[in-house]
């Protein structure tokens, strides 16, 4: 396997720029463009239904954008659109939807970064609106929670007091008419104090109260402060998402000011602490990836419908750009056909259990013959396997026989269970239960993740085939459209895609899509029933 | 530290100020006596307040507390003497001193807030609006204290 990878380096470095490329990496995933899968239609019009999409992504986008809050203006903007193409808003497949996720979701993927130039690209929409300078409307929108209708509102009503309110500038009592004016010279109080570092000879901060020769910062209110105890100041404040202030007065500090005091751009910090804050108080309607490291963030506009799908044990299952597939609504990875109040209970459980699910593994043991598990449930030491009638001692799981009648002698354990026969034997019904299902909820944890190993050995076999049987990379999907199904594995398939050999795996081609197509319709098949019986309340949660 | 030196200097020229370092040598530890403001169920007591300044002083505020069981407040844990106030927490300034930190706390006690509560008990008779109800058992905590 080494082998053949490190002699297609050159091949995969071509594919580089290929949209697909990145399935070389997630076999496993389905891709977002493709939501039919017949055989036809991948084998002869790939390339093309690449490209539709492409497009159709795109027009969904337009529309997403339009009623959006960060909203595109069509033609000032064509290389924010080219920049946006990475980040489709994703459009459920049918496989999707048999799990129960919610029909037709739409949501889009971000980063702060992303959301960052969204928020530029707002002031650049916004600059001719108020026309005062951009990080002044920065200011106002941090203050506003990036809410413009609010802003707008509060603009047009009073846009004065708003400016000294928001600190961008001080109380007036000559109330400036022009907005520029008022920018130039903010300070009517006879004091004039320039905004920015200045070199003071024994200055003596009231701060640190020493009296040095040093670099000074203050804003136009002449609160002035040496440098250091500036930058102390700034550092502590960068992660509070909020504005900041001048120490004494509301006067803000805008991102400039920032990164002149600290010398270089610290106002990103506070910008993305700003950004986090702004998703943590929106977070109906964004949220983190749960999975660890992991920087997306998932917008859902339109939570409105949520709450209907929910009472149809719809779940809103998302896709980061890491491929992270998770709940919209709980925040665990998918668990269709399962609805969040299923998944919660069972997580409940499992985590109430596990103290329980220690006691039965620490108080049952394997017949010491026949491997069979055995509970004690009262009664004396003297065991009796009741598949294979071995007798053995639960104490030293000896034989029993050299015992004799010296029963309890072997240790001085004390059986004091006999009181509560009756009540153990309850308990340990809905603990085997129990068990049975959480070791093959276990079991098949397990199983999934070998065969997610298996996945990651089918990028390396597509390059086989296209080294050693001259197959087009594209044609060599099919290989890895069958893995993306092999999640919910059925054995035919799987043995399948053991096939190591490059010939034997193009002569079974159909076999492939036969079978693939068969789980895949299984599994459809599988996961409608399951939402079928919450829908119907044949199957419900209970503690 | 030569910032607490000076304000140690400034609060000693002022002598109706109760507020002094524990000891002479240790700047890092202060306490502080407010008397209850007049036409407050307080009047008439004396309450103490322990400060211990941390390291980041002045740009982290300094730590203040009650002592503890003596200062029944919407705004101070009763068992503890934790006070809930914005300038000790997110809103502090280097530009405050401690003798302005302990004036704020000094209006606490004639201003209370009931949307931060500490003390349960109190916060809900005086979102009730019960004030007679609320000065009332702050005095009965009061006198049971003597």
């Amino acid at each position: 396997m080494t082998q053949m990878k490190s002699k297609t380096t050159p091949i995969t470095s071509d594919y580089i720029d290929d949209p697909n490329y990145e399935k070389v990496h997630n076999p496993i995933f389905d891709s977002e463009n493709i939501s039919s899968f017949t055989l036809t239609e991948i084998t002869d019009h790939k390339t093309d239904s690449g490209v539709l999409s492409q497009d159709s992504e795109f027009e969904i986008e337009d529309f997403a954008y339009s009623d959006d809050e960060f909203v595109y203006d069509d033609e000032e903007n064509n290389e924010t659109y080219d920049s946006m193409l990475s980040q489709p808003i994703k459009q459920i497949t049918k496989k999707e939807m048999s799990e129960g996720s919610v029909p037709n979701l739409n949501y889009e993927v971000l980063t702060t970064q992303n959301i960052f130039k969204n928020m530029l690209s707002r002031l650049d929409h916004l600059q001719p609106v108020f026309n005062i300078p951009r990080e002044d409307i920065l200011l106002l929108m941090q203050h506003y929670d990036w809410n413009e209708e609010r802003l707008l509102e509060n603009w047009t009503e009073r846009m004065d007091e708003l400016l000294v309110e928001i600190g961008v500038s001080q109380k007036t009592s000559a109330v400036a008419t022009s907005l520029e004016k008022k920018a130039e010279n903010p300070d009517i109080s006879g004091v004039k104090t320039k905004r920015g570092i200045a070199f003071k000879q024994s200055f003596e901060c009231i701060i640190c109260c020493e009296d040095k020769d040093t670099q000074t910062f203050s804003l136009e209110c002449g609160h002035e402060y040496c440098i250091d105890c500036y930058r102390h100041y700034i550092e502590n404040k960068l992660h509070n998402g909020n504005v900041i202030t001048c120490m004494d007065c509301s006067l803000a500090l805008k991102n400039i000011d920032i990164d002149t005091v600290m010398g270089h751009d610290s106002s990103k910090k506070l910008m993305a602490s700003s950004i986090k804050s702004f998703i943590q108080k929106h977070n109906k309607n964004y949220k983190w990836c749960p999975y660890a490291d992991c920087k997306c963030i998932i917008h859902l506009k339109d939570t409105s419908s949520l709450a209907e799908y929910t009472r149809l044990h719809f779940s809103p299952f998302v896709k980061c750009d890491a491929e992270h597939r998770f709940c919209f609504n709980c925040g665990f990875e998918t668990h269709a056909p399962a609805d969040c109040n299923v998944t919660n209970a069972w997580v409940k459980k499992a985590k109430k259990e596990s103290e329980n699910l220690n006691w039965v593994m620490s108080h049952t043991k394997e017949c010491p013959k026949c491997g069979v598990n055995i509970e004690k449930d009262g009664g004396c030491n003297h065991m009796k396997c009741s598949s294979c009638k071995y007798e053995f001692c639960w104490i030293c799981e000896g034989d029993w026989a050299p015992h004799g009648k010296s029963f309890y002698q072997c240790t001085l354990y004390t059986n004091d269970e006999k009181s509560k026969k009756k009540e153990s034997e309850d308990l340990s019904k809905i603990m085997k239960k129990y068990t049975f299902y959480y070791r093959v909820f276990n079991e098949h944890e397990i199983s999934a993740k070998l065969d997610w190993k298996l996945g990651q050995t089918i990028g390396s076999k597509v390059r086989a085939l296209q080294e050693k049987m001259d197959v087009s990379w594209i044609e060599g999907q099919f290989l890895t459209d069958s893995i993306k199904i092999l999640n919910e594995a059925v054995e035919d398939l799987s043995e399948l895609l053991q096939i190591k050999d490059p010939e034997q795996i193009m002569k079974n081609k159909l076999e492939f899509y036969n079978k693939s197509g068969y789980v895949e319709n299984r599994m459809y098949a599988l996961m409608e029933c399951g939402r079928d019986l919450l829908c119907k309340g044949i199957c419900k949660p209970t503690d | 530290m030569s910032r607490l030196i000076k304000e140690y200097k400034t609060i000693n020229a002022q002598d109706d100020i109760l507020l002094f370092p524990e000891t002479a040598d240790n700047l890092n530890n202060w306490t502080a006596m407010i008397t209850g403001p007049p036409n407050t169920p307080y009047e008439g007591h004396d309450f103490k307040l322990y400060i211990s300044i941390p390291d980041a002083y002045p740009n982290s505020p300094p730590m203040v507390k009650f002592h503890r069981e003596a200062m029944p407040h919407v705004n101070v844990n009763y068992e503890t003497g934790e006070i809930c106030l914005d300038i000790l927490k997110g809103e502090w300034s280097p530009v405050y001193n401690l003798l302005y930190t302990v004036q704020s706390i000094e209006r606490l006690l004639s201003e209370p807030n009931a949307d931060s509560p500490l003390n349960l008990e109190l916060g809900i008779l005086m979102r009730e609006g019960d004030k007679t109800a609320y000065d009332s058992l702050v005095r009965y905590y009061l006198q049971r204290q003597k």
